[in-house]
Formats: C-alpha cells, sequence, structure tokens
C-alpha cells in the first residue's frame, strides 16, 4: 500500500530524513516513532505531496508520488498534526468542499457526514464556522474529512493530540475497522502505550535515520515500546 | 520587561513584510528599495497635502490675527488623524490581541502589558501627528514671525495632543469590541466603520479648495465657535501664538484628563477586558440536501467564501468594483452633466469620447483591486490542504484568478453595459467598454497570482498582515497603476497624433491579452511548480 524507498530531505545542510525506508502492506497499522525534530512529519509531508523531496522513491497503492501525485492523493487521507482548516469556512462547509474535491456523490457524502459527525459527535456544531471551533473539535472535523471518501490509505500525524477520550476509542476503533477492510494506516505518535496496543507494525526514527522497524513483537520483545524506544534514543 | 513588551508590540504593528521560511531568510534589497520608495512617496505625499493646505490658511489667518486658528486646525487635524488612524489598531492591541492570555499567564505585571501596549499605540500616533505637525510647523516657521516660547509650546502641544486621541480612541475600540463581541462576523462594524471613513474623506478631499475657501469665508464665525465651543483646541492656539504659558498648561490638564481617566480605568480592568471571550451566538446545524460542484469550482467557491468573509479583505482589495459601480449609476443619473463636460473638453482641443472615459475610468478603478495578489499567502497555515488534495497546482492558481475577476471583472462589465447603455456609444465603443476593462481586470487578476507565488508569506498572525502589508499586494497594485498610468500617457504624449483612440484602445485589449496567456503559461508551468514547492 505504501513503499518508502531510500527517501532523502534535506532542509539547508540538515538531513531531516537520510535514506528512509518503509514497506506498509494492506491492512496494517504501522506506528512512526521519533523524538521531536526525529523527521517523522517530513517523511508524512513528503508521503502526501505536500513536501518536495531530494532523492528516494515513494509510491501510494504502487502509484509513484513523483510521477502521479494526483493518483497517489486520491488513495490517501492526510491528517496534519495541527488540524489548521479553512477557518472561514463552517464545519459543513468544509466537509462538502473536501467531498466535492475527492467526486463524492451527493447521497454518500451526505450519509458519511452524517455517520462520522454522528461518532464524533460533532453534528450539532456543522454550522458553525470553524473559527469557532475548539482544537479537539477541529481535530474531530480533520478526521471525518480524511473519511470521507473511504481512502485506502491513511496517514496521520500525531492523530489523538487534543481528543477527548470518547473520540480517541471512536478513532482507534475506526483505524481497526479501516484495516480489516484492507486499508492501511501509517500514523506517527509520542503516545507509546497507544502505538504498542495498537499498532500491528512500528518503525522508530531517530536524527532523520530509521534505527528499528517491525511487528510489534519483533521491534519490543519481552520488554514495552517505551524501554525500547528509551534505550534507542539513548544510544549516540 | 515594559521594554520588551513596547518592542514587541510595535514589531506586530508594523509586522514583517517580507518572507520568512525556513528556505529564505533575508530581505530582498530590490524590495527593501521598493518599499522605501513607496514609504518616501505616501510620507510625500500626505505631508505635500497637509503643507499646501496649511500654505493656503497661513496669509488669511494670521493676517486677520487669527494666528490661534491656524493652530486650533492644525489640533484639529491632528487629533481626527490619530484618532482614526489609531482606533483599529487599539482594539486589535488593548481587546482582541491574542497573546493577551499567554502574557499574563507570565511572570508579567498586567500594568506592564497594558503601558507597552499603550506605548506602541502611543508612536503610531506620533506617526500620524507628524504628517500634520510637520508641514504645519514648516509652513508656520517660513512664512510668520516666531518666538521661542512659541516653537516650544508648538512641540509641547503636538507631544502632547495623541494622549487624548489615544484616550478616546481607546474607548471607542472598546465600544467597538463590546459590539461586535457577539456579532458572527465580527469585522462587519470595521468595514462599516471603514467605509463611512472612505465616504467622509472623499466628500473632503473631492473638494478641498472648496472647504478651504468655505473656512476662510467663514474663518470669523469657525473662529469664535472654536474659541467658546472647542475650549482646549481655543488654548493650544494661544498658547502657540502668543507663547501664553496659562494656555499651555490648560490645554495640558485637558488632554492629560481624558489619558489618565482612561488609563485608571484600564489598569483596574485590563485582566477582565483581556480575557472576556462572549464567544459568538451558536448556529444550529440543520441536516439538508448539499451541493455538489467539481473540483475548480469547489476551489473557486472557497476562495469566494473567504474573501467576502472578511470585510478587510474586500475593502482593501475589491474597492474599485464598488467604486465602479457607483460611478455608473452616478453617470445615468448624472448623464447630462457629463455630456456637457465632454463637449467642454472637445470644445477647449482636448478630443475626448464619452467611452474613452469610461473605459479609461473602469481601467483605472480595475487597475486598483488587488484581491488576487494576498491570496497565496493567505493559504496561510492551511497551504497544506490544498497540496494534500488531489487537485493540480494550475486549478488552485485559478480558483484565485476567478475570485478576483468576480469580485473586480463582473462590476467592470456591468458598470460598463450600463454606461454604454446610458451614453448610446455606437458598437465599436460598445464592444471596447466591455472587452477592455474585462482583459484589464483579467491580467490584473493573474499578475496578482504571479506576484504573490513570487514573494508569499505564510507567517502571518492576521489575514490583515498579508492583505494590508503584504510586498505583493503592494507590487500589484502600484505595478497595475503605473501601467495604467504608462499606457495613457504614451497615448497622450506619443501615439494620439498616430492611431485613433479606438485603435489604441484596441491594441492595449490585444497587448493585455497577449500578456494574460504569458501569465496563465507561467501559472500553468513555472508557477505550477513553484506552489508545489510552498511550504509554511
Amino acid at each position: 500500500m505504501l513503499k518508502i524507498n531510500h527517501l532523502t530531505k534535506t532542509f539547508g545542510n540538515k538531513r531531516a530524513v537520510d535514506d528512509l525506508t518503509l514497506h506498509i502492506t494492506p491492512g496494517e497499522i504501522y506506528g512512526f516513532i521519533g523524538h521531536n525534530g526525529a523527521g517523522k512529519t517530513t517523511t508524512i509531508k513528503s508521503v502526501c505531496g505536500i513536501l518536495q523531496f531530494d532523492s528516494g522513491e515513494i509510491f501510494v497503492d504502487g502509484k509513484s508520488v513523483r510521477a502521479d501525485p494526483l493518483g497517489c492523493k486520491r488513495s490517501l487521507a492526510y491528517i496534519p498534526d495541527n488540524p489548521d482548516l479553512y477557518e472561514f469556512l463552517s464545519g459543513i462547509r468544509y466537509l462538502n468542499f473536501i467531498a466535492d474535491v475527492f467526486g463524492v456523490p451527493a447521497s454518500v457524502r451526505q450519509e458519511r457526514i452524517h455517520k462520522y459527525a454522528g461518532i464524533f459527535d460533532l453534528t450539532g456544531d456543522l454550522a458553525q464556522p470553524i473559527s469557532a471551533y475548539s482544537h479537539g473539535m477541529k481535530q474531530k472535523l480533520a478526521i471525518i474529512s480524511a473519511l470521507i471518501h473511504e481512502p485506502r490509505l491513511m496517514i496521520m500525524d500525531e492523530p489523538f493530540v487534543g481528543l477527548d477520550p470518547v473520540a480517541s476509542h471512536q478513532l482507534k476503533k475506526i483505524m481497526r475497522d479501516m484495516c480489516n477492510a484492507g486499508g492501511a494506516i501509517f500514523f506517527s505518535t509520542h503516545v507509546l502505550e497507544v502505538a504498542e496496543k495498537l499498532c500491528d507494525k512500528v518503525a522508530i526514527i531517530k536524527n532523520g535515520k530509521l534505527v528499528v522497524s517491525g511487528t510489534m513483537e519483533e521491534v519490543k520483545g519481552n520488554s514495552s515500546l517505551e524501554s525500547v524506544f528509551l534505550e534507542l534514543e539513548e544510544q549516540k | 520587561m515594559t521594554r520588551k513588551l513596547i518592542a514587541l508590540n510595535i514589531r506586530a504593528l508594523f509586522s514583517r513584510m517580507f518572507i520568512r521560511n525556513r528556505n529564505q531568510k533575508r530581505k530582498n534589497p530590490v524590495i527593501l528599495v521598493l518599499i522605501a520608495l513607496l514609504v518616501i512617496y505616501i510620507i510625500g505625499a500626505f505631508m505635500g497635502v497637509s503643507a499646501v493646505t496649511f500654505f493656503q490658511l497661513s496669509g488669511p489667518l494670521f493676517s486677520m490675527g487669527l494666528g490661534w486658528f491656524y493652530f486650533s486646525l492644525m489640533g484639529i487635524g491632528i487629533f481626527a488623524l490619530c484618532f482614526v488612524g489609531s482606533i483599529f489598531a487599539a482594539q486589535s492591541q488593548l481587546f482582541t490581541a491574542k497573546d493577551n492570555e499567554l502574557l499574563l499567564s507570565l511572570p508579567v505585571k498586567p500594568s506592564a502589558i497594558l503601558t507597552g501596549r499603550l506605548a506602541s499605540l502611543l508612536i503610531l500616533e506620533y506617526l500620524f501627528d507628524a504628517f500634520v505637525a510637520l508641514p504645519a510647523f514648516i509652513v508656520w516657521v517660513i512664512s510668520q514671525p516666531v518666538t521661542a516660547a512659541g516653537i516650544l509650546f508648538f512641540f509641547i502641544a503636538v507631544l502632547a495632543l495623541p494622549l487624548a486621541s489615544l484616550a478616546f480612541a481607546s474607548f471607542f475600540a472598546w465600544l467597538i469590541a463590546l459590539l461586535t463581541s457577539r456579532l458572527r462576523n465580527k469585522n462587519m462594524v470595521t468595514m462599516v466603520l471603514t467605509l463611512a471613513f472612505f465616504v467622509a474623506y472623499f466628500k473632503i478631499f473631492s473638494n478641498i479648495t472648496g472647504h478651504l475657501n468655505q473656512l476662510i469665508q467663514n474663518v470669523g464665525q469657525l473662529s469664535e465657535t472654536a474659541r467658546t465651543s472647542l475650549f482646549p483646541i481655543y488654548h493650544l492656539g494661544i498658547a502657540i501664538e502668543q507663547g501664553n504659558l496659562l494656555s499651555l498648561l490648560l490645554f495640558l490638564l485637558c488632554v492629560l484628563a481624558p489619558f489618565v481617566i482612561m488609563m485608571l480605568i484600564l489598569s483596574a480592568n485590563f485582566i477582565k477586558l483581556a480575557t472576556t471571550n462572549r464567544g459568538a451566538a451558536k448556529v444550529k446545524y440543520k441536516e439538508r440536501a448539499l451541493k455538489v460542484s467539481g473540483v475548480r469550482t469547489a476551489f473557486a467557491n472557497k476562495e469566494l467564501r473567504h474573501f467576502w468573509s472578511n470585510p478587510m479583505y474586500i475593502l482593501n482589495s475589491a474597492l474599485g468594483g464598488a467604486f465602479m459601480l457607483v460611478g455608473a449609476v452616478a453617470l445615468v443619473i448624472n448623464r447630462g452633466a457629463v455630456l456637457d463636460l465632454l463637449d467642454t473638453f472637445n470644445k477647449s482641443g482636448l478630443p475626448l469620447s464619452a467611452a474613452t472615459l469610461v473605459i479609461t475610468a473602469l481601467c483605472v478603478l480595475s487597475s486598483l483591486n488587488s484581491a488576487s495578489a494576498p491570496s497565496v499567502s493567505l493559504e496561510g497555515k492551511s497551504l497544506w490542504i490544498a497540496k494534500s488534495l488531489p487537485v493540480l497546482p494550475l486549478d488552485v492558481l485559478m480558483a484565485k484568478v476567478r475570485m478576483h475577476l468576480t469580485v473586480s471583472g463582473i462590476p467592470a462589465v456591468v458598470s460598463g453595459l450600463i454606461c454604454a447603455i446610458a451614453l448610446q456609444v455606437n458598437p465599436l465603443e460598445f464592444f471596447l467598454i466591455l472587452v477592455v476593462p474585462a482583459l484589464l481586470t483579467l491580467l490584473v487578476a493573474l499578475f496578482g497570482v504571479v506576484i504573490n507565488l513570487q514573494f508569499p508569506r505564510f507567517d502571518w498572525l492576521n489575514e490583515l498582515q498579508p492583505i494590508k502589508q503584504g510586498v505583493s499586494v503592494l507590487i500589484t497594485m502600484f505595478g497595475s497603476m503605473a501601467f495604467m498610468a504608462a499606457l495613457i500617457l504614451l497615448y497622450v504624449f506619443v501615439f494620439s497624433g498616430v492611431l485613433t483612440i479606438e485603435l489604441y484602445l484596441t491594441a492595449c485589449a490585444a497587448l493585455f491579452a497577449v500578456l494574460s496567456g504569458v501569465l496563465y503559461g507561467y501559472l500553468k508551468n513555472g508557477g505550477s511548480r513553484r506552489f508545489e514547492a510552498l511550504t509554511n
């Protein structure tokens, strides 16, 4: 579903991502872990076509991000670490805008908005301008907008930040359901307990380089993910 | 700490006009020079108008023994300009500043925060003050005998006067903040007030000479009114003209009293005022059928909604469109007078057809509109949306062009139609009235997007920053106006004897079309690549 091959991205003299290779197959929830500034967001933004990268290749559902960016973007949905949405639109207009861009038929978009806004308890606020939303409400709206075209691949950067416990639980459930239906999820998080419980596979990145990756069992063995992560962070 | 806060607030008021992203940190020297020239031009124009006005007033007033009234008028001018110029800044700095809560959470005294904000506002007021006071001073010193006491009192007075205007501006800013706190569209009041200011400004300056003559003719009565009703302003004049210490003290008492009262009220209530968030009335969502659009229309509608959501965006970027429609209606009402004026021009050897007048007016007004110029910058932190969605960069950019065409092109065509019908022009002129301004609007729309791609800024905290202070807006607006001026001058001085006006206008239309094609070609290739490479 997502193949990142030898991805390298530099900002000036700094190598934000250095020769990163990751493969995510359908049905997998793939956690992406690293310290602040490790290169997680840069990797994620490169996958979504937001950032141009220096070398390497990224394939989404078999399509190259460089050669067929639009084809890739049609297959995926992205939720950023900070839900900076169009504040001048109301929630419903924003969702309708996203549905327009993905060409979701009228009845289908109506049904999905009804379903997901209900799940995230946002229905009553959809007529409000986004500028009046709290951080958590914006995050919920970003999640609903990501689900509106039922993507095959969902890329999320710290998706649980700002969500209340109920919404957080619902998101985890949706993530699992999506992967059970053949989709895939690649997400970054600092909440290692969530990653440990939720992810099928995990990758740890440090200073732009992949340190370890594999199934949760392969990576953590008999200890906790937190212990493994801290141990790796201490190594120079 | 107070000094640091003052510096921070000044930085916010005159915030950065240049690109600041991780790839480009240095200011472009060419842009710095352009901005410097523009600032010199604006200051020169403002001070020039002030100087001419004071020059016309000084002779009659001093010869009639009403020299004090000269300074009183200066005082009124300073007060009005400072008040109007700082009222919205006072609102955003004192009552709606986004960093109030952050600052209050830090170990900083609320009084230091308030002092920092007021000091930066005062510096802004002194800038406006200088626009009036300096020309008045120069004209006074050159044209009249002056005394050392007069000069000293002059400077004390002009330094003290903004304290009073700041007090009143702060009070009105508080009223505006209170009025708009529960409005869904908080900027509506701002727009109405700004429009009222514009109307008053144009009403006064469209006949400044007439007003000055009227003022001079009725100077006796007006000075008497000022003496009896505008007590502080009268004493300001007396203090400077006669070097009267008592009048100066009375004047200072009058300007310091409202400032001190304002300081006491704000000091006592600052935390409450700064943290009050009443929130807008909630709108309940009712499920109904959603309108389906294509990708391009969705983006164009998004741009339009953005445009209409911000009255300051409308006022700053599309006032020309409103003037076109108002002008067209005025022309219908005053058709006879316009035709008489054209007849006078023709008789005086200055051939000017009605169609030429309409086309020139529409083109000049169209060149004032810069709606597309800040549109890339306005993506701001939500740039990721357009970049992560399956849409061509060209479609994103052309949506901005479509928005500009809607808010500026439609008024141009509608106004052109009204004028063409009202003036009963011939078919060729009819065609030119519709096509020339429309093509120029397209060119300006494309130019705005192209320029904004070169000078984007995504680090703004308030949308007004890219709309009012963005380099791309300045370049687009002044570039378009200079282009228009060049075309007019080119005809007057070079082509008027060679080409008929119809032929020249047709050539202009062709030029606009070709240039538009070139800019569109750029957006399709280099511009799209540049958009793809943008990061915030």
